[in-house]
């Protein structure tokens, strides 16, 4: 369960917004929602911890994520707006590396065949990622999703670049993890709501926030 | 459906204990503070240079040219305590992420390297008459040439990063690190001296003190202090106007002042 | 279907990739190692080429050297992780960021500072050093080079994503490399004259020691906040 606390946000000498409390929890989903510079961005890395509020607090299962980054960050997926692939590497030891660091030791065929799963081709996960497009890097970074072990998910912007069958896919990937007692949050410009992802579930539910 | 805020109550936050912690009410209160330190000033300086310049006797060995330790020795003396004031200042900012703090820490700087620039053209004025040249590598000036390069990397990391919160921590940051490594430096420095050079005299060894000289000395030191306190009060003042213009007591000053 | 990865495992995983990545982008990682021969050669050229006197102030040419080298070489540590969102995720690590940043710096100086210290005999034959001074040199640099890249990574870590981050990094770290400076030329000169030089190799690894605990973690820290 992840928790804000009257956290606030200023960019230079503007106060983006303030005073926010929010609650997530297992099977919801939680949407936010707002125009550009109104500092989605910068509450997406509250929640994850890469920034501290203006003021206020986050907690972790009431506890202030800051004291237990060490039971918080392998519970936790982030994928920011920049999509953290190193470009003269290829696809799949990208990923092998960012799975290690977050601590899985996932076989390589399984990391191969998640990726085929996500409409990459054999050839294409094999080369330098500088040379893949922005939709095929977006497949790749969230391919992620499939592969992990964590119950938070935050996304930033996680449609971009995406195409009907890769947007289908991420829909399907999120529904899955709901299903499974995870919840996530996420950023989209793209979007009114994601009732039609939730298939009328009713243990699942989504909330959403407007900056 | 559309989010509602929860029942549970927030975490408190952590009481500030510090009664000026507020930049308003430090405001207030420096006011009559910083007056009187420059009444202190004027009087202690007058009085300290006046005994030093005049009445105190004429050194057997270096003649008057001596005097300039009048301004040298408080001026070192200065610039070392500022160093450590700025990164206890910075600490404070850092543990207990107050602003006013932060505003200390960076209006020290300028002043603390100010002091070290002039201990160091002292040093200088005194080493020409005395020894005949214009710098000598001892330990003492060696050692405030550092400090004033700790003082400009502190000043130029904080005066490189745009956004002024993220600039006032990582040059924080630099300040504790650089406090850490004054006494390995400095003692480094010492040693790289005496076995470098035979020299037992240095440019920084004083006559041996005399009564007046004493007294004058005190009297500049004291001197040079409050007019630290005088500048550097003013600098946190004027730095929480600019940053807090947006707010009530600010817009309040100012409009009392006929500006806003 | 999944292991747990421990601390060291995850370590070694940073390690590698960083040494990699290091081998791979060539000119970066030898660019230094060329700008310390360069500006080691410098010297003669400026003062003359009567080698007593080069004798005289090789090991403070060549510390000099290496420490500016270090210092141009410090820019990479960070920077290439942050620009492609690579630092966010180190710094969202099941694995403390200390260690990760730890592990950074040790690929790091196995690719600069550890090959300074290889190329240094060759420099010092350059100014006629003894064999004992020659000796006495790469013993300083193997315990005073660690120090150069952890000190120089609060440095890197202090000017992420700054414009003129190089010149910075020197402005802010060099000062406090001067007793690593003192104490490895002192060695060097003791070690010619053929006094005992013990003490100051001691101290510098004293003072390595320290390095290693302080720097990591004083890197983590500044890495936060330049990610804020």
């Amino acid at each position: 369960m992840l928790r804000s606390h009257q956290i606030s946000c200023q960019r230079g000498k503007n106060i983006l917004w303030e005073s926010l409390d929010l609650e997530v929890g297992p099977g919801e989903l939680l949407f936010i929602k707002g125009a550009n510079g109104q500092g989605k961005s910068s509450l997406l890395r509250i929640l994850a911890g890469l920034a501290t509020p203006n003021s206020g607090s986050v907690t972790w299962d009431h506890v202030l994520i800051q004291k237990i980054t060490d039971t918080y960050h392998p519970n936790l997926l982030y994928l920011g707006h920049t999509i953290a692939l190193q470009s003269e590497m290829s696809a799949i030891a990208n990923l092998q590396f960012l799975l290690r660091i977050h601590g899985h030791n996932i076989p390589q065929q399984a990391i191969h065949n998640k990726l085929l799963e996500w409409g990459l081709s054999h050839k294409t996960i094999q080369l330098p990622t500088r040379l893949l497009s922005q939709g095929q890097k977006q497949r790749v970074a969230l391919t992620q999703l499939s592969l992990s072990q964590s119950s938070l998910w935050i996304l930033d912007e996680p449609f971009n670049g995406l195409d009907q069958i890769g947007t289908e896919h991420l829909y399907q990937t999120m529904l899955h993890h709901l299903q499974n007692k995870g919840f996530l949050i996420l950023t989209s410009h793209l979007h009114q709501n994601f009732q039609h992802v939730l298939a009328n579930d009713p243990a699942l539910q989504e909330k959403i926030i407007t900056l | 459906m559309e989010y509602k805020n929860p029942t549970n109550p927030p975490i408190a936050q952590p009481i500030n204990w510090f009664a000026f912690a507020s930049p308003s009410r430090f405001y207030q209160l420096s006011q009559k503070i910083i007056l009187l330190c420059w009444i202190l000033f004027l009087i202690t300086a007058t009085a300290g240079l006046i005994l030093g310049l005049l009445f105190a006797p004429t050194d057997a060995v270096q003649g008057d040219s001596y005097r300039i330790i009048y301004i040298h020795v408080p001026a070192a003396w200065m610039s070392m305590i500022l160093y450590l004031a700025m990164a206890f200042w910075a600490s404070i900012g850092l543990i207990f992420n107050a602003r006013l703090a932060y505003r200390f820490a960076i209006s020290i700087a300028p002043t603390g390297a100010l002091m070290t620039f002039i201990a160091l053209w002292t040093g200088a004025l005194w080493g020409k008459p005395t020894w005949g040249t214009w710098w000598v590598w001892d330990a003492r000036l060696t050692s405030e040439l550092i400090l004033l390069f700790l003082y400009i990397g502190y000043l130029s990391l904080y005066y490189s990063i745009h956004d002024e919160r993220k600039a006032a921590k990582a040059s924080s940051l630099l300040a504790i690190v650089g406090a850490v490594n004054v006494p390995i430096i400095y003692f480094s420095v010492k040693w790289w001296n005496t076995l470098h050079q035979g020299a037992t005299i240095t440019v920084s060894k004083a006559p041996s003190i005399e009564q007046t000289m004493l007294i004058a000395l005190l009297l500049m030191t004291a001197a040079f202090w409050l007019y630290a306190f005088a500048v550097i009060f003013t600098r946190v003042n004027q730095r929480s106007l600019i940053d807090e213009s947006h707010t009530d007591w600010v817009q309040q000053i100012l409009r009392g002042r006929g500006q806003a | 279907m999944t292991g747990q990865l421990s601390t060291i495992e995850v370590m070694q995983t940073v390690f590698l990739r960083d040494l990699h990545l290091a081998i791979k982008q060539k000119t970066d990682t030898l660019g230094a190692v060329f700008f310390f021969a360069l500006v080691a050669s410098l010297f003669p050229l400026a003062i003359g080429s009567e080698l007593l006197l080069l004798k005289q102030i090789a090991p403070g040419i060549i510390w000099v050297s290496a420490l500016l080298a270090s210092m141009l070489s410090m820019n990479r540590l960070y920077t290439n992780d942050f620009n492609d969102g690579t630092l966010e995720q180190l710094t969202l690590s099941a694995c403390p960021l200390e260690f990760i940043v730890l592990a950074k710096i040790l690929a790091h100086w196995t690719t600069t500072g550890f090959v300074l210290l290889l190329l240094s005999p060759i420099l010092a034959i350059q100014f006629d050093l003894s064999p004992l001074a020659i000796s006495t040199l790469m013993l300083t640099l193997l315990i005073g080079t660690p120090v150069l890249s952890f000190l120089g990574s609060i440095g890197a870590a202090l000017s992420l994503g700054l414009q003129s981050a190089g010149a910075l990094i020197s402005l802010m770290i060099l000062p406090l490399l001067i007793p690593i400076l003192i104490l490895g030329t002192l060695a060097v000169d003791a070690a010619s004259t053929n006094m005992p030089f013990s003490v100051y190799l001691y101290l510098l690894l004293a003072l390595s020691v320290l390095a290693s605990f302080f720097g990591p973690l004083a890197s983590a820290f500044a890495l936060r906040i330049a990610q804020e």
